[in-house]
């Protein structure tokens, strides 16, 4: 038995609903709202130690015969290894498989972090504003760059150079991205993958938070429009109904320390 | 054929060229002197225009990311597995390697670069560190040897990395309380690339790692580096001090046994 623990179809979140919807697996879908801190209480089963300290922020949680799994690319190569059925998501060549790994990667430490800052400043902080986070939430959060990324939420303190740093890291994305695009209709070639699932999900927001920065992408507009089409991914955006659920953001992986 | 330029058996570094000794696949090496800057040289950018260490080509084609490195290994190669079959404990491994590459590991690179790269580094002539410094081609690498060679890390950065491996380190420990290796009975690359990361701690910084306080962490480390393969690598450096590092970690209290 799967279960996903999920809020709105965007970023971390949509993924694994992507990579479901593609396989056409059967999952209990178990939405929570994490700005009312669903993700901290009793509705959700109290965590292992990996998911305690899950290095992707807020994210979804799987759960199997009462394993728990975290990350939302690494969840996403779980169903699809787990799951024979329904379509590959993963390439078998290992050139390909390597480009998708280190896609993920930078993903995480590089894209992901550039948008999640933009998002949060721009959706989340507004909500929080003359708000106090709950009392004990901050407790019962392990890692301490979440706890400051709720902080700074709340207090919506965004200096300049954290903006302009994720920007430049977006714009550092698109330009792989469209690099990738340029041998076939998909970042790893001629076959969609993870790849696509993952950056597709990350970059859903981008034309509202740095509009700029996508003008004149054609080969990744072209790409998005592509992926946004398919029936799995229309399913997907669909669940929860949410108006706009490229608007929801929560506090994301920390910004590299290191090089 | 597979070419694996290097710097020492050390942190990322060491990453491919432990696993293509743990798969016993035939590789040529190619020693790149990091703290004579040999990464950013010209010849060193055809290989790898990102200028950094290692880097892998197998049959002309770059391979991306040294934790990825070994995946490539054991998916291209014949040999023992590197990679969980069970998914559950694929997934394992993914979450540690991330854990040791971005949570730990920039943790442990800061502290070995202040109190390590940095002050071997600063013997050098200061016109030439600087020309060097600028012919860095990726920026987070510029300031971070820029931060490294001029002992600019800030006491709050050093701080944070300190209590990032208390507690980095107390988690392995608990993780490796019900299993040998860090995804489950079956050695993996989370396994090869946490070592890698994290061998010199014992030494470097005690007060995290050491028999009394992470007996399951040292266990693992020692186990690790008993390995034919990790001895072996472990041999194709040219620094002293590693070797050393190894040698104490061995020869620890509780080595004998692990």
């Amino acid at each position: 038995m799967l279960e996903l623990y999920h809020w709105a179809p965007n970023g971390p979140w949509l993924k694994p609903l992507i990579v479901i919807a593609e396989k056409q697996i059967d999952c209990i879908l178990r939405p929570i709202d994490v700005l009312a801190f669903e993700q901290y209480g009793d509705g959700v089963p109290p965590r292992s130690l990996e998911t305690s300290l899950n290095q992707e922020g807020e994210g979804p949680l799987l759960v199997q015969n009462g394993r728990q799994l975290t990350e939302s690319f690494f969840i996403s190569e779980y169903i699809d290894s787990a799951c024979a059925d329904g379509p590959a998501l993963r390439p078998t060549d290992p050139i390909a498989f390597n480009r998708m790994l280190a896609w993920a990667r930078f993903a995480n430490e590089v894209f992901m972090p550039g948008v999640n800052t933009l998002g949060c400043r721009k959706y989340l902080a507004p909500q929080l504003a003359g708000k106090k986070m709950p009392a004990g939430v901050l407790d019962k959060i392990e890692l301490s760059f979440v706890r400051d990324a709720w902080q700074r939420a709340y207090a919506n303190d965004y200096p300049n150079a954290m903006i302009e740093d994720s920007r430049r890291k977006i714009g550092l994305a698109l330009d792989r991205i469209e690099k990738m695009l340029a041998d076939g209709p998909y970042l790893l070639g001629q076959d969609y993958s993870l790849a696509d699932i993952d950056a597709f999900a990350i970059s859903r927001s981008l034309p509202l938070l740095a509009a700029d920065l996508v003008e004149g992408r054609t080969r990744w507009t072209e790409w998005m429009a592509r992926i946004e089409a398919r029936p799995p991914v229309q399913k997907s955006l669909k669940i929860g109904n949410w108006e706009k659920p490229e608007t929801a953001f929560a506090p994301g992986p920390e910004h590299a320390r290191w090089g | 054929m597979l070419d694996i330029y290097h710097w020492e058996p050390n942190a990322n570094a060491g990453k491919p060229l432990l696993a293509a000794l743990e798969k016993g696949v035939d590789f040529e090496s190619h020693y790149i002197d990091m703290l004579a800057f040999d990464q950013h040289k010209p010849e060193y950018l055809a290989v790898n225009p990102a200028g950094t260490i290692p880097a892998m080509v197998h049959d002309g084609t770059l391979i991306f990311e040294s934790t990825y490195m070994i995946d490539y290994i054991d998916m291209a190669f014949e040999g023992p597995a590197l990679r969980p079959t069970d998914p559950y404990e694929l997934w394992r491994m993914r979450w540690w390697c991330r854990f040791f590459d971005q949570y730990v590991g920039p943790a442990t690179s800061q502290l070995g670069w202040s109190t390590f790269v940095g002050p071997m580094v600063r013997e050098r002539d200061q016109e030439e560190l600087k020309a060097a410094i600028e012919r860095i081609p990726l920026k987070e690498r510029r300031v971070a040897w820029s931060k490294a060679i001029y002992g600019t890390f800030s006491e709050e950065e050093l701080t944070e990395s300190r209590a990032r491996l208390m507690s980095g380190i107390a988690q392995i420990d608990t993780a490796l309380a019900d299993h040998d290796w860090i995804a489950g009975n079956q050695f993996s690359i989370a396994d090869l690339a946490g070592f890698m990361m994290l061998f010199g701690l014992p030494v470097m910084f005690p007060e995290a790692a050491n028999d009394t306080r992470t007996p399951n962490f040292m266990g693992w480390l020692r186990r690790t580096a008993r390995r034919p393969s990790v001895q072996k690598g472990l041999s194709m450096g040219k620094n002293a001090r590693f070797a050393q590092r190894f040698k104490e970690l061995l020869d620890g209290e509780g080595g004998a046994d692990a």
